[in-house]
């Protein structure tokens, strides 16, 4: 019964998924850097992880070639951890939510590449650090501690809340940054994600009370200054954060910080 | 990243500079620069009435008060300043309009782009006029046969000098809308996309209008013609009246 099955399988070979993939064996082999292409089987409602997965399962390569398995990186599956951004036929997306029936309706082959900002750990895996210290470094939280009761804080407006939510939503994808062409190994630009945290606790009543510390920290060399406008960032965001807003309200409060903070002051 | 809170530390420091320097230049494009651009096309526009009043506005302006230090104070200095520093900002960004097709990311790139060009056609026009002035081979009551000469100029039945001034100036036109609608944007003045989208249609309007003042001047230089007039008397028909200067000038100097 299993047997006549797969022959039958065999006989009339389902849709296949056809992926030319982009690899590297490890962060010091920049020499590996080359593509290898895979034919995958169909599965319904695939998407560009689990088509990954079928790779895993049989990591051999169109000319037939036995390879190591190709790494990347996926937590959530459904579009809210951010560790699984990759550049998807030339453009950056969630892996996850990157669906083989949009990609190639046809089979077309599909390309991925690790992103291009980041240093590469491994085939599509990326070393997203510089994201977590750039949030360091604009102090991205609301200091609380100390050493007595500090009582309940603030109340905030609903009206409020409802602006800063869609800006807590990031993800530290790293996409923003990806499609940024201010973003680059010639620059220290920090990029639209760390711009618009800011953003989001400089408007938070107690995190207001380090406003300018955020600020200063985007005044400096790589800043919000450094910005140049092309706004690739708000139309690639995967959790659609009005990052070209937030850009430029700071951009404003620097703007005054620069008046009245650094020059009358 | 060290901690940068010094409210108190001199306004020049060193982790302040490269803030500082990105303002400037975004000012400097503005104001000197942007405003220096508008009022000489509007002097130069005078041309299209005749030489007559041109010849005055040149006058006026040789004539004014501390004029090498405005000449260089407000115009060559912040222009060399914005030139130089938008060049370096140029060489700092990665092109990617192929793979990220947005609008604005094109407008990103022709920023640049038309920055570059405008580099090369400033540099070209200065040599031309401003250099031979300083050199002492024009003197400035020769500006307007020098530039009907120079833009009715053709080699093989194609007006180069012209064509190279229209799109010289395209670029300049473009820069500086484009450039507004950035300035709006780094200094927070818009702050919404719908804000945003807002400017980019006034800009685009001032941007057009300040194209066709320059693109008329030329036209006129070129073929003694403006281009009002030409659409006045139904497309290009030339003829009738309207002998202007330049046309008379062109006539008698055996061209
Ligand atoms: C001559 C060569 C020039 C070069 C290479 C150049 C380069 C640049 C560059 C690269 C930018 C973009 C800055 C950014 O978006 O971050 C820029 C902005 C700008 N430029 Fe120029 N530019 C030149 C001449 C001019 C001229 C002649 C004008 C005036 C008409 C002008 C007006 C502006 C304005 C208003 C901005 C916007 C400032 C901002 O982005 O905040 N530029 N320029
Ligand atoms: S708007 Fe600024 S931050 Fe966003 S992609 Fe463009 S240059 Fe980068
Ligand atoms: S702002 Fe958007 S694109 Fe950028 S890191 Fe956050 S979620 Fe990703
Ligand atoms: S796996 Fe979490 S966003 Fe794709």
């Amino acid at each position: 019964m299993a047997d006549t099955e797969k022959s039958a399988k065999e006989a009339t070979p389902s849709r296949l998924v056809h992926l030319k993939i982009r690899r590297q064996d490890a962060a010091d082999k920049p020499d590996s850097k080359r593509w290898e292409e895979f034919k995958v089987p169909y599965l319904p409602n695939m998407n560009v992880i689990s088509a990954l997965q079928q790779v895993q399962k049989f990591p051999k390569t169109t000319d037939g070639k036995e390879v190591a398995p190709v790494c990347w990186e996926a937590v959530c599956l459904e579009e809210v951890c951010g560790a699984c951004s990759m550049v998807i036929n030339g453009r950056v997306r969630q892996a996850c939510s990157a669906l083989v029936d949009q990609l190639a309706p046809n089979g077309e082959p599909i390309t991925i590449e690790p992103m291009s900002k980041f240093p590469v750990v491994r085939d599509l895996v990326v070393d997203r650090a510089r994201m977590f210290n750039d949030l360091k470094r604009v102090k991205a939280w609301i200091d609380l501690d100390g050493t007595h009761e500090l009582g309940p804080g603030p109340r905030e407006s609903q009206e409020q809340q409802q602006e800063r939510y869609p800006l807590s939503r990031c993800m530290t994808c790293g996409c923003c940054l990806e499609a940024c062409p201010q973003v680059n190994d010639s620059s220290n630009f920090i990029g639209p994600a760390a711009i618009n945290q800011v953003r989001l606790f400089n408007m938070h009543p107690s995190g207001a009370m380090h406003k300018n510390q955020r600020l200063d920290a985007l005044m400096a060399e790589g800043g919000v200054a450094d910005c140049g406008k092309a706004q690739n960032c708000v139309e690639v965001c995967p959790k659609e954060i009005p990052l070209v807003d937030s850009i430029s309200v700071v951009a404003r409060d620097t703007t005054k910080r620069l008046l009245f903070g650094w020059l009358l002051k | 990243m060290s901690d940068h809170t010094q409210t108190d530390s001199p306004l020049f420091e060193k982790h302040r500079r490269a803030f500082l320097m990105r303002k400037l230049h975004s000012l400097s494009g503005v104001v000197p620069v942007g405003a220096f651009m508008m009022f000489h096309l509007w002097t130069n526009a005078k041309a299209t009435s005749g030489r007559e009043p041109f010849d005055a506005a040149v006058r006026d302006i040789t004539h004014m008060p501390f004029v090498v230090v405005l000449e260089w104070g407000l115009i060559l200095l912040p222009l060399l300043f914005h030139a130089l520093y938008g060049v370096y900002i140029a060489m700092n960004g990665r092109q990617n309009f192929t793979r990220y097709t947005y609008s604005r990311n094109w407008m990103y790139f022709l920023q640049r782009f038309s920055g570059l060009v405008a580099f090369a056609f400033i540099a070209m026009h200065l040599y031309q006029y401003w250099g031979q002035k300083v050199a002492g081979k024009i003197e400035t009551s020769q500006f307007y046969p020098a530039l009907c000469e120079s833009l009715s100029a053709t080699k093989g039945g194609v007006p180069w000098m012209a064509i190279a001034y229209v799109i010289g100036i395209a670029a300049c036109a473009f820069h500086f809308a484009n450039g507004l609608w950035g300035f709006c944007f780094s200094w927070g003045i818009t702050v919404s996309r719908r804000s945003q989208r807002m400017a980019a249609s006034v800009f685009g309007l001032l941007g057009l209008a300040v194209f066709f003042l320059g693109l008329n001047t030329v036209v006129h230089f070129a073929t003694g013609e403006s281009v009002t007039n030409m659409m006045h008397r139904g497309l290009f028909g030339r003829g009738e009246a309207a002998k202007n200067a330049c046309e008379a000038y062109l006539t008698t100097s055996s061209h």
